[in-house]
């Protein structure tokens, strides 16, 4: 094995992979997710640290344009699957390594595709810019920031973010649009892709564990993440629970014990242990209208993890979750 | 257990083969240039902090105000996190940078007024002089305040948590959200570095220079500052990412203040001790 080999091999050890999940093939995900970081492998934030995309479940016409952007947005060399099924998960996984680890094909691959991203064609990040208003002061496309106040006066340049859908922690076939002044939300819309019916909201104890436990992940705590994830027994759930609700440092930088994150990640917990009331109002389902209201005015750090406390009850039903 | 530490040792190597054959990405209309600079910056500037550690007796650039170049060198990492976010031109590196700046303001100002503390022990600026001012008792024992700000201020600087809400994992990496290729490389590798360098600039201020028994000086440095690097890295782990508008009232209404004293109490022991 010559020197090229040995650097594709090691260069393909620990392959950095994006999920994009389409709704209802969350079991799938999390079958990935736990497959991925057997091997050892990273689940990657944004397109441009992976080498993987992998779609997981059928995206709709809509998500499905979305791929195709975040795909373009991939550094080479690059490899996509598709998994619609947990058993699909390992092979799929060990044919992409296969792939990436080829590095003729990567590189043929690689020579047919621009080298700079296409101005007009491409956003940056999952960004879109909303109105392209192709006059002068917009370079390649895209308008210059205008100004507004916000919240507290101040005058700062407004940007427009699309959270989702392809993100991690967030709930599948959901785009937030935002409107950042800064780091603080404006105004918010919800978007739902390729809106079709959807399962009633699961509320069992892995889904309630897997938000819980993409909480910790946005609050930097990997290996308590790590931990939610794999416990099974009420007993030691209820044991994490109020673990997790005496460690001061966490909930002061979660936004203090009675913020809205802090009362909904115990929540999770409390559903998951099987302590919580049914009658808790937290334990009630959001609509995508309260949804809007509930992150106006916080910052982005806020809004991702509270919305990672809603991904159970966003992802079901809404008519179930009005009821 | 031997294959697990083999896999782990490993990690480093396979990431950066992975950078390497990785081709970098651009985004739309990015500031190249600044873009550049910032992620080629950091690892220089570990270096310009590196050279000015005393090797035992000897540092490599020994400089009267040591402690004074040290102080420019990291707030040159504020330009260098800034301009990482700003070049990509993107919405998370650009929030990201504003992250950054404002964890900034909460460490700089605490870890400008740690500094002070040892060279007002030793009446110098000069880092080797300050090392071998501690024959005595290490600066840390009786100036842990200012030990304490110091080590946040330089997990501040190298991103890492728990200042790390920069490159944070709800901003999709901040930061380093639109980095690929060699360009990341550099920067993981820089801040790396610059959490290296930070300890081992500690070993002269705080820690006793190359003073213990047995070993020469320099390898006493070595094995401070690589403890130091270690044990920053697992308690920054085993924190959560601080929000930095939770970060800046704590830092300037309780840490601030307590450096001041500490640098008062270091003062009175200077002119009546």
């Amino acid at each position: 094995m010559g020197l090229r080999g040995l650097l594709s091999r090691l260069a393909t050890r620990r392959v950095h992979v994006l999920v994009a999940e389409a709704p209802a093939a969350h079991e799938v995900r999390r079958a990935l997710e736990q497959e991925v970081c057997r091997r050892g492998w990273v689940l990657a934030g944004a397109a441009a640290d992976a080498d993987l995309l992998a779609v997981v479940g059928s995206p709709g016409r809509r998500l499905g344009e979305v791929v195709e952007r975040v795909w373009d947005q991939l550094p080479d060399p690059r490899v996509r699957l598709q998994v619609g099924h947990v058993d699909q998960v390992a092979g799929a996984l060990d044919a992409a390594r296969a792939e990436l680890a080829d590095t003729s094909r990567q590189r043929d691959a690689a020579r047919d595709r621009p080298s700079g991203p296409q101005p007009g064609e491409t956003d940056h990040g999952e960004m879109d810019h909303g109105e392209m208003d192709h006059g002068d002061m917009a370079p390649s496309g895209i308008p210059l920031a205008e100004g507004a106040q916000d919240r507290d006066g101040l005058e700062m340049d407004v940007l427009h973010l699309p959270l989702g859908p392809v993100l991690r922690h967030w709930p599948a076939g959901l785009v937030l649009h935002l409107t950042l002044h800064g780091d603080l939300v404006g105004q918010a819309r919800v978007e739902r892709l390729d809106e079709g019916p959807r399962p009633p909201s699961e509320t069992g104890p892995d889904r309630m564990l897997d938000a819980a436990a993409s909480v910790l992940d946005l609050a930097g705590r990997r290996q308590l993440a790590d931990r939610a994830r794999e416990l099974r027994d009420p007993a030691r759930i209820a044991a994490f629970r109020r673990r997790v609700l005496a460690d001061r440092v966490l909930l002061w930088g979660l936004g203090g014990a009675g913020s809205e994150v802090v009362l909904r990640l115990d929540a999770l917990l409390g559903a998951a242990a099987g302590e919580l009331d049914q009658t808790d109002p937290r334990s009630g389902a959001v609509t995508d209208a309260r949804l809007a209201g509930l992150v106006r005015g916080r910052d982005l750090g806020e809004v991702r993890l509270l919305v990672a406390t809603l991904v159970p009850w966003l992802e079901g039903d809404r008519e179930a979750a009005d009821a | 257990m031997p294959d697990r530490i083999r896999s782990a040792l490993l990690v480093p190597v396979a990431e950066t083969a992975r950078l390497l054959r990785q081709r970098p990405r651009r985004t739309v209309e990015a500031d190249l240039l600044l873009w550049r600079i910032a992620s080629s910056g950091l690892l220089p500037l570990a270096v310009l902090m590196l050279v000015l550690v005393p090797w035992g007796d000897r540092a490599l650039v020994s400089d009267p105000v040591g402690v004074v170049w040290f102080n420019a060198l990291d707030v040159f990492a504020w330009a260098l996190v800034w301009l990482l976010g700003w070049g990509a031109n993107a919405v998370y590196g650009l929030v990201g940078g504003y992250r950054f700046l404002a964890l900034a303001l909460g460490y700089e100002l605490p870890l400008m007024f740690a500094l002070i503390a040892p060279a007002v022990a030793a009446e110098s600026l000069d880092l080797g002089v300050i090392a071998a001012a501690q024959s005595g008792l290490w600066y840390v024992v009786w100036m842990p305040v200012a030990f304490l700000a110091y080590c946040l201020g330089v997990l501040g600087m190298s991103v890492r948590a728990p200042l790390d809400a920069a490159a944070g994992a709800d901003l999709a990496g901040g930061v380093l959200a639109e980095l690929s290729g060699v360009d990341r490389l550099l920067v993981q590798a820089g801040r790396y570095a610059l959490l290296v360098a930070g300890a081992a600039v500690a070993v002269p201020l705080f820690l006793g220079g190359g003073a213990g028994p047995l070993l020469p000086g320099w390898l006493w440095v070595v094995l401070k500052a690589g403890a130091l690097a270690w044990a920053l890295a697992a308690v920054g782990s085993r924190l959560p990412t601080l929000r930095p508008d939770r970060v800046l009232q704590p830092a300037w209404v309780v840490l601030l203040p307590l450096v001041l004293l500490q640098d008062l109490v270091v003062a009175a022991v200077v002119v009546w001790g």
